[in-house]
C-alpha cells in the first residue's frame, strides 16, 4: 500500500490535547511508515501581557536542551518504535510550525485545536487557526473531545 | 485493519479547493479501505416552510447538486466506496449534522469555501466545523500552482564557496555577482550561508580568514516545492537575505528576498 504521508509534524506543547494529537500522529506514522517530527516552541510572553516592545528572544541553550530531553522522553513513551526527530524552536509557535514544515519537507501536520478550556463553546486556538489557514500541507486537527 | 478511518466525510463546494480535499479524501479512503461520504449543502436563504413557493426551486437545486456530485465522484472516486449526500441549509450546521449522523471517523475539507478567498481568512464554515466537530478534521489547501513555488523563482546553479576559501575571494565573488549571501558547500552539500554582514565583521582580515570562521547563522533551507510565500516568511522572520534551495540533499538553487519580492509583486 502506497504511503499517503511521508513526513509528519506533530507540534507538542505538553498539554493534553497535543498528547491526543501525538497518539493520532503515531498511528498515522506507523501506517505510512513515516517518521514523526516532534516540535516544541519556546514562546515569549504575549506582547499584550507585558505591554513592552517585543524583545529579541535570547535562546537559553539549557532550557532548550531540557525541552529536547522532555520531547525525547515523550517520544520514547508514546511513539512506541515509530521513527522520530526532535526539534526545539523559539518564537511564535504558528510561525515556527510553518517554517519547520517548509524546511523539513513535512507533508502532514497533526495538532490539537487547543481551545482555552473552561468555556462552553470551544475556541479555536490561535496557533491552530493560523497553521490551518497558512499551511501549504494538510493539517489534521484533533479536538480535545474527539479523542475522548 | 485496526485504524479507525472507516467513514470519511468530505463536504464539497464544486470549486477547485473542494477538489483538492476530495482527492485527499480519496487517497485516504483507498489507503484505509474506507467509504467517502461526499456532501454538498444547498444554501437555504429562507426556510422552505415559510415560503412554500420556493420549495420547487430548491428541489431543482438539490437535483442539480446531486448530479454534479455524481459526476465528481465518478471522476475522483473511481474504485472507492462512496455515498452522495445533499443537505439544505447553512453549510457548517449541515456538515456537523452529517458528521454526527453518519458517525464520521474523519472529516476532510478545504479551508476556503469560496473561490478568491485570501489565505488570511479562514473560511467561516471551516472555522466553525474545526471548533465543533467531534472527529479529527483534515484541512486541505488548494494545490499551490507552480508559479507560486520556490522552484519557479530560484536562481539555479548558484555561485558557491568552500569552507576554507578566504573571505577575500568570496567577497570578490559577491561583489561581482551582486550577491548579499553565498552558500558554503562541502562535498556538494550546503553547510551554511554566509552573508555580507558576516563578512563585514572581518574587514581588514579578508586575506587570512577562512569562510568557516565567519559563519554566524544555523543553516536553514527550503525545497523547490516550498511555496514562495513560506520562503519569504522564513527570510523575514530570520532576517536573512537568501535561502539555499535543497532537493534530496543537493543544492539546486538559491532564493533571495529580491526573488520573493518579484514573485509577490508580479501577481496579476
Amino acid at each position: 500500500m502506497a504511503a499517503v504521508f511521508t513526513r509528519i509534524l506533530c507540534p507538542i506543547d505538553f498539554e493534553r490535547d497535543s498528547m491526543d494529537a501525538l497518539e493520532l500522529a503515531c498511528q498515522l506514522a506507523k501506517q505510512n511508515s513515516a517518521p514523526v517530527c516532534l516540535l516544541t516552541v519556546i514562546g515569549a510572553p504575549p506582547a499584550a501581557a507585558t505591554a513592552l516592545p517585543p524583545v529579541a528572544l535570547n535562546p537559553d541553550p539549557e532550557f532548550e536542551a531540557a525541552c529536547a530531553r522532555r520531547l525525547e522522553g515523550i517520544a520514547r513513551e508514546k511513539l512506541a518504535g515509530a521513527s522520530h526527530e526532535i526539534f526545539v524552536a523559539s518564537g511564535n509557535a504558528a510561525a515556527e510550525i510553518l517554517n519547520l514544515t517548509a524546511e523539513q519537507g513535512i507533508d502532514l501536520i497533526v495538532m490539537g485545536t487547543h481551545g482555552r478550556t473552561g468555556l462552553k463553546h470551544f475556541l479555536l486556538g490561535s496557533v491552530a487557526e493560523r497553521v490551518v489557514r497558512e499551511s501549504p500541507v494538510p493539517v489534521l486537527t484533533v479536538h480535545p473531545k474527539a479523542a475522548g | 485493519m485496526s485504524f479507525p478511518y472507516r467513514k470519511i466525510l468530505c463536504p464539497v463546494d464544486f470549486d477547485e479547493n473542494s477538489i483538492a480535499a476530495l482527492e485527499t479524501a480519496a487517497q485516504l479512503a483507498r489507503h484505509y479501505d474506507a467509504t467517502v461520504y461526499v456532501l454538498h449543502t444547498v444554501l437555504l436563504v429562507i426556510a422552505p416552510t415559510s415560503m412554500p413557493v420556493y420549495v420547487d426551486l430548491y428541489k431543482a437545486q438539490e437535483d442539480t447538486a446531486r448530479s454534479n456530485l455524481l459526476e465528481l465522484a465518478h471522476k475522483h472516486l473511481a474504485g472507492i466506496k462512496y455515498e452522495i449526500m445533499v443537505n439544505m441549509g447553512e453549510p457548517a450546521a449541515s456538515i456537523l449534522k452529517a458528521e454526527r449522523g453518519i458517525g464520521a471517523d474523519l472529516l476532510v475539507m478545504s479551508t476556503h469555501g469560496r473561490r478568491g478567498m485570501s489565505r488570511f481568512f479562514l473560511g467561516s464554515v471551516a472555522e466553525l466545523v474545526l471548533r465543533e466537530a467531534r472527529c479529527p478534521v483534515l484541512t486541505v489547501r488548494q494545490t499551490v500552482p507552480h508559479k507560486d513555488l520556490v522552484g519557479a523563482w530560484m536562481t539555479t546553479n548558484p555561485v558557491t564557496a568552500e569552507l576554507d576559501e578566504k573571505l577575500s575571494t568570496i567577497h570578490a565573488k559577491m561583489l561581482e555577482g551582486g550577491f548579499r549571501s553565498i552558500p558554503l558547500v562541502e562535498d556538494g552539500r550546503v553547510v551554511a550561508m554566509l552573508s555580507e554582514g558576516d563578512i563585514r565583521s572581518f574587514v581588514g582580515h579578508f586575506d587570512d580568514t577562512p569562510a568557516k570562521r565567519a559563519i554566524t547563522q544555523a543553516l536553514v533551507t527550503v525545497g523547490p516545492r516550498t511555496p514562495i510565500h513560506d520562503a519569504a516568511r522564513i527570510m523575514r522572520e530570520r532576517k536573512i537575505d537568501g535561502l539555499p534551495v535543497v532537493e534530496e540533499g543537493r543544492l539546486v538553487g538559491i532564493i533571495t528576498t529580491s526573488d520573493a519580492l518579484e514573485a509577490t509583486t508580479s501577481e496579476e
